[in-house]
This record gives structure tokens, sequence and C-alpha cells, in this order.
């Protein structure tokens, strides 16, 4: 994956960059800050494009924004002057639904997901875990075949940002989308997901790719996969694949 | 070992509320002390003949002066064109420029053709369009309605402008994602995100308005607070004078509170 400079230059960020992920599959991307995270999220995402190499939704070559693809960030880019629900009524607005009935799935997705009476709060009357779910909700209520997380934790406090993975995962598994997750944070990569690959090198290119299997006594939450066997030791490998390339560095 | 008790403070500890609570209403009173103290001195040195009252004006004469253009009609005429000249050039340049400054968002090429050409034009001072102006349109309201809207237009040009630059480039990037047209980004997202700004630079433009209204009634009219200010320091009557400056007062006051009900009504609490 490269791209052309504005001088005219090739600019490789990205080398044999190949991986795929599985309908309702939940995909970690990990790897140290200028490994090409946000350029492999905005190819995923339709707004760059990679002068060489393609991004394929359900073998639909990826050309620009579509309907099929929605993202969180570490930001909530909430706007100030809408309600909470408002603010999840904006995707539906824009694709022709009217207020009213955009407010109705809204508020269904408020209620689904244990944000009921927070409707009509302004997002400055909201604390930052807050804002994210209501973010989250905004991001899922348009439907979206593939969820894009980039660092969507990274901004809160411990203990907002394990609640929080709680709830997304719940939430992302509940609605069956295809999940990718981009972070640089390993431990949060293999608590939540199905699979992570990890990033390194300059241009980045994939290092290694991880099935996460664990063995769990109860349903998977990001709690419990911390307290798996198998938890600590797939930690201790990643951050092992990852330690050269940021020493280097 | 000490103990820290943690005390709510004044604001945390009472709720907000419409009336005014203790301490806005002991500035109102100090205020209100400070004025009336500023006016008793004023008339004693007048009267006293420490200033001379026929170049300071006093109280009195001011008082007198006020009630002769009540009698005559003319307090209340003059202040309605001035405020009615102002008004309308005001929210002409507020409209005309707040507008083009926003639809500059849409074309970065018209951006950058406009944008210097209104900073360069902004550096003139606008009242030095005086005389011209008056020349084109005479000496009727249009000319004094014409200097209070390139006192404004201008400002509110760059200030709209610049406040769809201010938007993060985040928020646009993620309404693209969601399949935004540009008209619906501009919609549900510049416009919003730019009115906070625009109301601030209403509030300055409200001077500016007034300033070009009285401009043009100094240049050449018949009527007007301006006019009335203009002839009365031409026959040292300060006493006329200060009522005219007291009556631009009143006139900024109101629309200081219009713009204020406006901007409660459009943006309320709803800000960042």
């Amino acid at each position: 994956m490269s791209f052309v400079r504005p001088n005219g230059t090739v600019h490789t960020v990205i080398e044999g960059l190949d991986f795929a992920v599985a309908p309702g599959e939940f995909v970690g991307i990990v790897g140290p800050s200028g490994s090409g995270k946000s350029t492999i999220f905005n190819c995923i995402a339709g707004l760059l494009a990679p002068t060489h190499g393609t991004v394929a939704l359900d073998g639909i070559v990826v050309g620009g924004p579509s309907d099929a693809v929605a993202y969180m960030l570490q930001k909530d880019l909430l706007l100030p002057w809408r309600t909470a629900l408002d603010n999840v009524t904006l995707g539906l607005e824009i694709r022709g639904h009217t207020r009213r009935a955009a407010r109705l799935i809204a508020h269904d997705y408020f209620v689904r997901y244990g944000l009921a009476g927070r409707e009509d709060a302004l997002p400055r009357q909201l604390s930052g875990g807050m804002r994210q779910r209501v973010a989250l909700i905004r991001t899922l209520v348009v439907e979206p075949r593939l969820v894009m997380l980039d660092e969507p934790f990274s901004a809160l406090d411990y203990q907002t940002r394990t609640l929080l993975q709680s709830d997304v995962a719940r939430i992302v598994r509940e609605t069956g989308c295809t999940t990718i997750l981009v972070t640089h944070d390993i431990e949060e990569a293999v608590a939540l997901c199905d699979r992570v690959v990890v990033l390194g090198g300059t241009p980045a290119r994939v290092i290694a790719e991880h099935d996460v299997t664990l063995t769990l006594d109860g349903p998977r939450t990001p709690l419990s996969a911390r307290e798996a066997p198998e938890f600590g030791p797939l930690h201790r490998r990643i951050w092992a694949e990852l330690a050269p390339a940021e020493h280097t560095v | 070992m000490s103990t820290i008790v943690a005390r709510p403070t004044r604001s945390a500890r009472r709720p907000r509320t419409t009336l005014p609570d203790r301490t806005t209403l002991a500035v109102l009173g100090t205020h209100a002390a400070l004025a009336l103290a500023a006016i008793a001195l004023w008339q004693i040195a007048a009267s006293r003949n420490w200033i001379n009252g026929h170049l300071f004006g006093s109280p009195a004469g001011v008082v007198a002066s006020a009630a002769r253009m009540w009698a005559d009609g003319s307090l209340l005429g003059d202040t309605a064109l001035t405020a009615g000249e102002t008004t309308a050039g005001f929210v002409l340049g507020t409209l005309i420029g707040t507008f083009v400054g926003l639809a500059l968002w849409a074309s970065r090429f018209a951006a950058r053709v406009v944008d210097p050409i209104a900073v360069a034009f902004n550096a003139v001072p606008k009242i030095a369009l005086g005389p011209m102006i008056v020349i084109w349109l005479g000496a009727g309201i249009g000319s004094k309605i014409a200097l209070a809207f390139v006192s404004t237009a201008v400002v509110a040009l760059i200030a709209a402008y610049a406040a769809t630059r201010e938007i993060d480039p985040d928020l646009l990037t993620l309404l693209r994602c969601m399949g935004a047209s540009r008209v619906q980004t501009f919609a549900k997202l510049v416009v919003p995100a730019a009115l906070p700004l625009i109301f601030g630079t209403m509030r300055i433009n409200v001077g500016f308005a007034l300033v070009g209204a009285v401009v043009g009634e100094f240049i050449s009219s018949q009527a007007g607070i301006g006019h009335a200010v203009f002839v009365a320091g031409n026959l040292f009557d300060l006493n006329t004078v200060w009522v005219g400056i007291f009556a631009l007062s009143i006139i900024a006051a109101l629309m200081y509170g219009a713009i204020g009900l406006l901007e409660r009504a459009l943006i309320g609490d709803r800000r960042a």
C-alpha cells in the first residue's frame, strides 16, 4: 500500500499487508505509533485511496466512503448543540429518514443499550464514558456491515475504559457486526478480539497474526478474557513481536 | 493529621434560578450608586463653577435639553430615525456578510479569491467612504444605511468564513462518511457550528453600525441623533450633545438586548 506524495515521490506506508476479516469477526490491529494503523483505517473507511493495493468489502473494492462502513474514534465527535438522541439520529437523517422516524429508531437503541433516560442530555452534560457510548450507538444505528474502532478507549481513565470495553464488546457481539479495532494497546486487543493482526517495521507489514482462543468458565467478556490461562502468554508473545520494532525507532 | 473538609462553592450551593442572586443585586446597586455619585459630582462642580458649565454641560442642563427635545418631538423622532438607519444597515450587513462568509466554505477557490480582498477592505476605515457614499446616495437615510452596511458586512463576512474554517476536520470527515451531501453538511454542521462566533461578531458590529449611521448624519442630514449632536456641537450646546450620547447608548443597549434574545432562542445552552 503506497501513496504518491504531492511532489511526485512514492511514499510506501505499508508493504505486504494482506489480511482478511470474516463476517461477524472481531479483529484487532495492533502496532506501535507510526506503523500505519491510521492509514489502514482510512483506506478501509474509503477516506484514502492507496495507489497500489485494494481494500475489498464483500468482494467489492472500496472506492470511497460507503453506507456499509461506520467508525468510532478516540474523539467522540458529538455535536455540542444536539442532544444525545439527536446526535445518534444524525446519520439516519442524512440517509433520508424524517427526524421523527430517526428518533424512534434511535430511542430503541438507547433503551436496548442501557442509555435510556439520557436522550435529552447535551454532550457537555455527559461523562467521557457516556459520550463514547453515545458515539458507539451513533456508529451502530445506521446498521453498518463493518464497524471500525480507532483507539476508542484511549482518552478514558482506567476504570471507565474497562467498563466501556465490556459494553462495546457485548454490544458489538449482540449486533453481529464485523468489527475491526485499531489500537496500540496489546492487552485491549487480546481481551476484546477474536483475532489480532500485529503490524511493525517501516514500511509497515504484518508481523504476525494470532487467533485468540481462550479457555473460559463462563461467557467471554474482556474481564473474563484477562483471567484465561492463555491471556498472559499471548500478551507477552505479541509484546515480544513488537518490542524489537519499537527499539529500532 | 489535618482534616480537609470540602466546602461547596457558592455556585454549587446555589441552584441556578432566573432571579438575580445577592451578589448580582449588590453589583447592580453599586453601579447605580456610582452613576448617581458621578452625576451629583458633575452637578455640584458645574453649579459651583469648578468646571465651566458651558464647556462641560451639567446634569440639570441635560435634563432641560432632553425635556425641550421631548416636547418638540425631536428626541423621539431623531432617536427612532437613527435607530432605524442603524438597524437596517446592521441587519443587511449581518445577513449578507454572514451568508457570503458561510458560502465561501463551499468553494475553496472563491474563498481564496475573496478572503484577502475582504481582509484588505476591512483595513480601510469605512467612515472614510462616507463623503463618497453621501454623494452617490444623497443626504437621506439611504446613505446612512449604506454606511452602517459597509461598516458591518465585511466584519460579518470575515468572521463567518473564519468560523467555518474552525470546524474540526474530523467532524467534516464523519459527515462525509455518513454520506452527507455538501448541502446537508452545510445545514447540519457548518451553520450551527459557526453560530456562536456569528453572534459574537454581531455584538461587535452593533458599535460599528452606530458609528456608520452617525457619521453619515454628521456629513449631511436633516434629522437624526447624529445630526442633532453635530448641530448642537457647533453651537457649543453641550447639554444637547449629552442628550444625543445617552440616546445612542440606549439604541446600542436595545440592540444588544435583541441580539441576546435571538441568541438565546437559537443557541440557548446548546454550546460546547
